[in-house]
């Protein structure tokens, strides 16, 4: 019925191409309704689950089905197969194909092993050395000896030559100058390794820069050292790992490997249907309201208005605190939380627009040829309550995803390990001096979203404005 | 101006000012030389006490040589003779700044609010007998000499006749009856006070003025007595020798009274700081175990609010001398840190055994789906302990794998160390939830049974730091079919816990010298409620063992049962433990020094000035470290490592 309304309204269409005009707004809800297109089919793009898998003369659309088990697949696993390694052994073995998502990752799983070995010694407990006859650089952890920094005290890496075994010591230094020092920090860089025996001068040093892609050359042998760094005996990286294209982590991982882009955008699908769900319920339960307020008048207007009053004392945020805490709810539970405490706001807006309606003389007319009140409410006050409530709409929208980050910032919100922006905000702020890009990201899309969502409501009011042009004073 | 007196002018003032860089650098590079005579004469000193032979042991003598005619029967006295614990390199002097989160709500020892984290600093006095921190056998302390009356209940005490006050005024036994007669006192507003000193020590008697007896009331094996009748003193001339008054929690709330100790409270700014100062010829150094220790001169509290973030800034910046790195992300964090790595700050790594009690994920047998056992096994090769502890812990923790460690008592091992709990396996997780029922699987995974029951569970855990350790059991559990769902609630958690209204928990107990696992286990408490029996358990075995465990006197047959109760529990299933942390590590500006050894097998805290004390402050070493970082010279960043004792 709104549909055909909109049609025979001319109104409404020029309001329409009035907003067509106002660039930002125009660009906003591009954008806006893309993202949101892309969130809502992000399964397409960010899964661990391939869209398409042809094995063992089968064909499978895992995406269609929650779960695939190993067992099916002829595999040993009990449980959901591991596509990521499915598809590394058909690229060996060529037994099938398959197509993954841009993104091999979803929002919850962990990955632990991706990344081994780092050149930059940032941030790493681990050292690694081996000792290499060819100036070859082995990216193989098992052939490096990992000794943790706090263990270096006189490094000495044994070598096997010949008949007696010798030892490599190694040195180093922040400044070409020296000092020599037994321990690796953060400011060498320089090094030097030379075999001890007891010829060994130990007063002129022969410096290296560490640095270099050629490996530390061992004094007057032909033996090159690779150092290398990892967070654990075997050579291994801890997350939270680095933005990275090889690993197609574009945003890197939080701190137990779970790919930051996929946790942003399963979350932002998250917050934006709830968001919407949240509003439209609220926004008809408040128009249903206040329009039955402001009509009937009265004393039915007091005492709800008194009512309503009493409700609104109650402080919002602490009680979804105290009921989440208390029911830790899902997303269902939460909408009907919110709904509980946050319908009052949008009653008083539309009771007063509607006395204002109920005054003018078309209601009244209508009102003496006797039509019944859904219709005055549908045809006459409805149509001029909407620019009110679509220009406010952007707003809620907007506090309310302001409100569930907030919550989920706090550790009230969803359960874990509900992706959500207020989570990542908050596991962002505790690893900031780690991982800056976790915070970093969620932060540009979050400023991002809102701007976009206010434009958006900008260009509602301007395009709802009569005025062609507005002076603020 | 000619030419040739320009350019002589020229040659002149660059000569100048070439001489002046010449030397200052010649200054610099002499003073070099001698700039860390200290610090080097230290680690030399180092190098020589690393091949020291050291015997921590002291095991209990019996004194047949020492009597007391007072006392009419027959009883042997015991007394034991720890060596030196202390390093000779030690230095005396100085000030240690340390901190505290919030100013203590008053200084008395009992009564209203006295109950908080700097009570035993403040009240310091020395307990008749002291446990040795390498291997917890008994060494004298306010007392010389013990002995156990054949009554079974009683100890009597030798005090040391050295002994005083901080004050000055020497301690004898009326200082014990007026301590005895004040904790009765309901003037001090304190009833476990009035109650422990009534129906747990029934009587404290004198027996001349160096010798008391204190009995208990009920009959126990002797290092129990003991460890239980180890009392303080109070000073009676404080008060006058008087009863204490009606007024005593507003007189004496800001009043600290004289102490047996080593320091005691000197100065306070309220709201801000405690000094506490070295008591001048401290008694206490007249045995060898407290040579070379309680070194600093004055210890310095002040309150730093803010968390941690604050007091790290604090410590980088001089401000405190010492602080911890227990978490494995703060040692990470701190060896990027400019002080540390041009070394005037070091870290000290001891790995100790540490004293536990029952930690990890506490089983509910009355709730779905932990009825059956085979479901409780299986979570034990379901449970991924191990890769948690790799991963958000850096592999720095260490498995934990039984309900106790570190329960060692008058030398008797109370803990099995040989059980292992196993490590995750999902193919025995399955088989053992097959066995229970769970053989089929749905369409997300997760199993379940024959009446459409899925294997899944709702874990609650109370503080939200832990969120991302249990993430990772949640996501590995998936692999086993198991479905657990993490619960936080932040307050709120034990008391469900206590009222068994859960199906499992996060959690962890405290425990004391040796476990008593009566409230954690016998049937008697499996139905009731807001009891420790959070497992709903009972099972005959179990209750035999428990009661002989109460009825027995001897500690070698209650370490036989307390091992046997541990392994009933591995077999039952009811508890899969997490982790322990078995190490302690700190950051220490280089003039703070220690010990070769760092420090002692079971002790927590190596790094407390007022209770271990075996570090000290060396000024010289001070004064050329300030110097350095005036002028930006580096040292070598040292890491102290004791390992000994390390398990895994």
């Amino acid at each position: 019925m709104l549909k055909k309304q909109l049609h025979l309204d001319p109104l409404l269409k020029r309001r329409i191409a009035h907003f067509k005009t106002i660039t930002r707004a125009r660009i906003s809800l591009k954008l806006l309704v893309t993202f949101t297109v892309f969130t809502l089919f992000a399964e397409l793009f960010i899964n661990n689950k391939p869209l398409l898998l042809y094995y063992n003369g089968r064909l499978y659309f895992p995406l269609l089905r929650t779960i695939i088990l190993g067992t099916e697949l002829g595999l040993s696993n009990q449980s959901e197969v591991n596509y990521r390694e499915l598809a590394q052994t058909i690229k060996q073995t060529g037994n099938g194909w398959v197509v993954m998502p841009i993104i091999p990752y979803n929002a919850i799983e962990q990955d632990l092993d991706s990344y081994t070995m780092d050149d930059n010694p940032k941030g790493h407990t681990y050292i690694g050395l081996a000792l290499q006859r060819e100036k070859q650089e082995s990216s193989d952890p098992r052939d490096y000896q990992w000794v943790a920094l706090h263990h270096m005290n006189d490094m000495l890496l044994p070598l096997e030559d010949g008949s007696s075994a010798t030892y490599i010591a190694l040195r180093f230094a922040d400044n070409i100058s020296g000092p020599a020092r037994l321990q690796f920090n953060e400011k060498t860089k320089y090094v030097t390794a030379y075999v001890v025996d007891n010829h060994t001068d130990t007063v002129s040093y022969n410096w290296q820069e560490i640095d270099s892609n050629y490996g530390i050359k061992v004094s007057q042998k032909e033996i090159y050292i690779w150092i290398k760094f990892a967070d654990t005996m075997q050579g291994l990286l801890l997350p939270p790992y680095k933005p990275s294209f090889k690993t197609r982590h574009i945003l890197g991982t939080d701190r137990i490997g779970r790919d930051v882009l996929a946790r942003l955008v399963y979350g932002f699908r998250t917050t934006l249907m709830f968001a919407l769900i949240f509003n439209i319920v609220t926004y008809c339960i408040g128009i249903g309201f206040g329009f039955i307020m402001g009509y009937k008048g009265g004393m039915f207007d007091l005492l709800f208005q008194r009512l309503i009053e009493i409700w609104e004392l109650i402080p919002f945020i602490y009680v979804v605190m105290i009921l989440s805490s208390i029911f830790k709810p899902n997303f269902i539970l939460f909408i009907v939380i919110f709904t509980l405490f946050g319908w009052t706001k949008k009653t008083w807006m539309i009771r007063a627009l509607t006395y204002r309606e109920k005054e003018s003389g078309y209601v009244q007319a209508a009102r003496c040829f006797g039509s019944s009140t859904s219709i005055i409410f549908f045809r006459h006050i409805l149509p001029n309550l909407l620019p009110a409530i679509l220009t406010s709409l952007p707003f809620s929208i907007n506090s309310s995803i302001s409100a569930i980050t907030a919550l989920d910032y706090l550790g009230f919100g969803l359960p874990p390990p509900t992706p959500s922006w207020g989570e990542l905000l908050a596991t962002g702020t505790s690893l900031f001096l780690t991982a800056p890009w976790i915070l970093l990201s969620v932060l540009t899309a979050l400023i991002a979203v809102l701007l976009m969502i206010t434009f958006i409501g900008e260009g509602l009011r301007e395009s709802f404005d009569p005025k062609h042009f507005t002076i603020y004073q | 101006m000619n030419r040739l007196t320009k350019v002589a002018v020229w040659i002149v003032s660059i000569l100048q000012v070439s001489f002046v860089i010449i030397a200052v650098g010649c200054a610099k590079n002499n003073s070099t030389a001698r700039n860390f005579k200290n610090l080097y004469a230290d680690e030399k000193a180092i190098l020589a006490e690393k091949d020291k032979q050291n015997d921590f042991t002291s095991p209990q003598i019996a004194d047949t040589s020492f009597k007391v005619s007072e006392i009419k029967e027959d009883i042997i006295w015991y007394t034991s003779n720890p060596k030196t614990f202390g390093s000779a390199r030690a230095k005396f002097g100085g000030t240690f700044h340390s901190f505290i989160n919030e100013f203590p709500p008053t200084f008395r020892s009992v009564g209203p609010e006295s109950n908080h984290s700097l009570r035993d600093v403040i009240n310091n006095n020395v307990p008749l007998v002291e446990i040795n921190p390498e291997t917890k056998e008994w060494m004298p302390a306010a007392a010389t000499h013990w002995a156990y009356s054949k009554d079974g209940r009683t100890v009597y005490f030798k005090l040391n006749e050295s002994m005083m006050w901080s004050d000055g005024v020497p301690v004898t036994a009326d200082d014990y009856l007026f301590m005895y007669s004040m904790m009765r006192s309901p003037n001090i507003q304190d009833p476990w006070y009035n109650e422990y000193f009534t129906s747990q020590i029934i009587s404290l008697k004198k027996i001349n003025d160096y010798v008391i007896a204190v009995t208990l009331n009920e009959a126990m094996s002797p290092d129990d007595l003991l460890y239980n009748a180890s009392v303080t003193p109070r000073p009676a001339h404080f008060y006058q020798n008087k009863p204490i008054p009606a007024n005593y929690t507003e007189l004496y709330n800001w009043n600290p009274e004289p102490v047996t100790g080593p320091y005691y409270l000197a100065e306070f700014t309220k709201g801000e700081t405690l000094i506490f100062k070295k008591v001048p010829n401290w008694w206490g150094h007249v045995y060898e175990y407290n040579k070379y220790r309680f070194n600093f001169d004055a210890v310095e509290y002040k309150v730093i609010t803010g968390g941690n973030d604050v007091v790290r800034e604090y410590f980088f910046r001089g401000a405190l001398d010492v602080i911890y790195l227990i978490i494995p992300q703060e040692w990470v964090n701190t060896q990027n840190n400019p002080a540390v790595t041009s070394g005037y700050i070091d870290r000290y790594f001891y790995f100790y055994v540490p004293n536990d009690g029952i930690h990890g994920v506490f089983l509910n047998t009355k709730a779905f789906p932990f009825t059956n056992k085979d479901v409780r096994i299986g979570l034990y090769y379901a449970l991924n302990m191990q890769k948690m502890i790799d991963t958000v812990l850096r592999g720095e923790y260490a498995r934990y794998h039984n309900i106790g460690i570190g329960h060692v008592f008058a030398g008797i091992a109370f803990d099995d160390d040989t059980i292992r709990y196993p490590g995750f396996d999902p193919v025995k997780a399955i088989q053992y939830f097959e066995k229970a029922g769970f053989t089929k699987i749905g369409s997300d995974g997760i199993r379940y049974n024959e009446k459409g029951q899925k294997l899944s569970f709702e874990l609650l855990y109370s503080s939200p730091n832990q969120t991302e350790r249990l993430t990772v059991l949640k996501e590995e559990a998936k692999k086993a079919g198991l479905e657990i769902n993490l619960k936080l609630m932040q307050s709120g958690s034990f008391s469900l816990v206590r009222e068994k209204k859960f199906q499992a928990w996060w959690g962890g107990m405290s425990t004391s010298l040796y476990p008593d696992y009566w409230e954690y286990f016998h049937s008697e408490n499996a139905n009731k409620p807001q009891t420790n029996n959070f497992f709903g358990y009972a099972s005959k075995e179990m209750d035999a063992l428990l009661n002989a465990f109460r009825s027995e006197k001897a500690l070698e047959k209650k370490a036989e049962l307390t091992k046997q109760i541990q392994r009933l529990v591995y077999n039952e299933a009811l508890v899969i433990p997490s982790y322990t942390v078995p190490y302690i590590r700190i950051a220490a500006w280089k003039w703070i020094r220690f010990p070769v050894w760092i420090s002692f097998k079971y002790w927590d805290d190596f790094a407390d000035p007022i209770f271990n004390g075996y570090m000290w402050i060396d000024e010289g070493i001070k004064q050329e470290i300030e110097q350095a970082m005036a002028s930006s010279q580096l040292l070598d960043a040292q890491i102290y490592l004791n390992d000994q004792y390390k398990t895994n």
